[in-house]
């Protein structure tokens, strides 16, 4: 089982820098990557500068481009669907994972992963991460909390419960 | 609340309404007889809706678009109530950009898996796909509806919130300048606080999974798993997909907020059937998609009024 881990450790680091690489390598269209497919729905985007010269914007005396502040002039990132292919050596060979991606405001609204894995054991560590890097919820209950109303369908159609009541009684006589 | 707000409560299209009125000085500028005028000015108009459109009524407007129906089937014009042509023209749009799959047209399918006026829950007969829309109805300037066929309309998708703004709109006439109106978990909030909503744990209704802070804003939330019943060998819930005729079970809950009542829950059942993005190019809304899984995702995330109780 230790070997597993460390295997699994591995796996998983190797898959999640790929996948940062794939993100970081996306809106810069103008750089020729060699590690796989871009398909985006928008335009070339590279990093805005600013028009005007703003005092809120430091500049580093010892380099002239000025340093941009995220969220001084709007998103970094053009709003849009992308998705990248990206490779990586794995001791069964070659692998690849394709990530899509839905952004808005700089925001990951949604994504989408697709393992390509060929190899049994990369094909398995593909799976894992695939299973485990969205957000989860969890409940917190009611009562312990300061709210004005719930949206929820606890309010069912009235005659609805009733139905369901008498169904279930049906089905135990 | 606080202790000066006013609150009423009554049933109508098969849910609890709750209003609550935050104006301090709405009890003290009024008599007790207008208040009761309000009170029965609010509930005759959902009253009247419901005539109008519900499914669950045979002599509804809605139930009776048919046909001329003699040795051949002939067309019949109907006026569309004045109400109405909001509706027909969201849903159109919606029918639209879903491809057929939010359409007005499923009241056979609805009553067919058992979702009938009596909630027998029972299926009766094989689903059968609802037409094509445009073989159905024709429109004529907004005014006029003109029936080819035969097929049962169904509003239940766009209808609740629709009906929560109209009673807003009453509200505001009366110069009350802030409440809430709730009808089933559906909601519109008008005043100056930051009202709190928690939005509700489908799997276990004493929870919450987030709190969300709006103001001037609706919220309407749609969740797959409490009506649902079975049918053949599968779990229906209310929302059906007419080409597949199934349900999704893949997603357990909706929400979404927007400036009206009316998309927020058009948006609710469109969700199921078309990506947001495609939406947003007509709407403006903010939504949240909670899976089976437990995992989120929509554009609220990104929303700093919202707060979720995350599994770290």
């Amino acid at each position: 089982m230790k070997n597993n881990n460390l295997l699994k450790g591995i796996s998983t680091v190797m898959i999640v820098g790929i996948v940062i690489a794939a993100v970081i390598l996306i809106p810069k269209k103008t750089e020729n990557t060699d590690t796989g497919n871009e398909v985006a729905t928008t335009s070339t985007n590279t990093i805005p500068t600013p028009t005007n010269s703003s005092s809120t914007i430091p500049k580093n005396p010892d380099n002239p481009e000025p340093i941009i502040p995220v969220g001084a002039i709007g998103p970094i990132y053009k709003d849009g669907s992308y998705s990248a292919t990206g490779s990586y050596q794995s001791p069964e060979g070659t692998e690849s994972i394709g990530v899509s991606l839905v952004l808005k405001n700089d925001v990951v609204i949604t994504s989408t992963v697709v393992g390509n894995a060929t190899g049994g054991i990369s094909q398995r560590y593909q799976g894992i991460f695939i299973d485990n890097y969205k957000q989860y919820v969890i409940g917190k209950e009611i009562s312990t909390l300061s709210l004005n109303k719930v949206s929820g369908s606890s309010l069912t159609p009235i005659g609805f419960n009733n139905a369901v009541r008498t169904i279930r009684a049906k089905a135990k006589s | 609340m606080n202790k000066n707000s006013f609150q009423f409560t009554w049933n109508a299209i098969g849910t609890t309404w709750v209003i609550d009125i935050f104006d301090s000085n709405f009890i003290r500028v009024r008599s007790e007889e207008e208040i009761i005028l309000l009170i029965e000015k609010i509930k005759n108009r959902v009253e009247l809706f419901e005539q109008t459109y519900s499914r669950f009524r045979e002599n509804s407007w809605l139930s009776q678009l048919k046909p001329k129906i003699s040795e051949i089937l002939e067309s019949a014009a109907y006026t569309i109530p004045s109400d109405g042509k909001i509706l027909f023209d969201l849903y159109q749009t919606l029918y639209t950009l879903t491809n057929g799959k939010m359409t007005p047209l499923m009241g056979q399918v609805l009553v067919d898996a058992g979702y009938d006026e009596k909630y027998s829950l029972i299926q009766k007969k094989e689903l059968i796909s609802p037409p094509e829309l445009k073989n159905i109805a024709e429109f004529q300037d907004k005014e006029t509806i003109i029936i080819k066929g035969i097929a049962k309309f169904d509003f239940g998708a766009i209808g609740k919130g629709y009906l929560i703004d109209i009673v807003c709109e009453i509200l505001r006439e009366e110069e009350i300048s802030s409440f809430c109106v709730d009808a089933g978990g559906d909601m519109h909030y008008q005043g100056e606080n930051e009202f709190k909503i928690g939005l509700e744990n489908p799997i276990d209704t004493s929870k919450v999974i987030g709190i969300v802070s709006l103001k001037n804003k609706s919220i309407a939330g749609s969740a797959g798993n409490r009506r649902v019943w079975d049918i053949s060998s599968q779990k229906i819930n209310h929302i059906i997909n007419p080409l597949l005729l199934t349900s999704d079970t893949n997603i357990l809950a909706i929400w979404v907020i927007a400036e009206t009542t009316t998309i927020a829950d058009a948006m609710t059942t469109a969700l199921y059937f078309t990506s947001a993005e495609i939406l947003e190019n007509h709407f403006e809304f903010e939504y949240l998609i909670l899976k089976k899984d437990m995992s989120v995702e929509g554009s609220l995330l990104k929303n700093q009024a919202l707060e979720l109780y995350k599994l770290v």
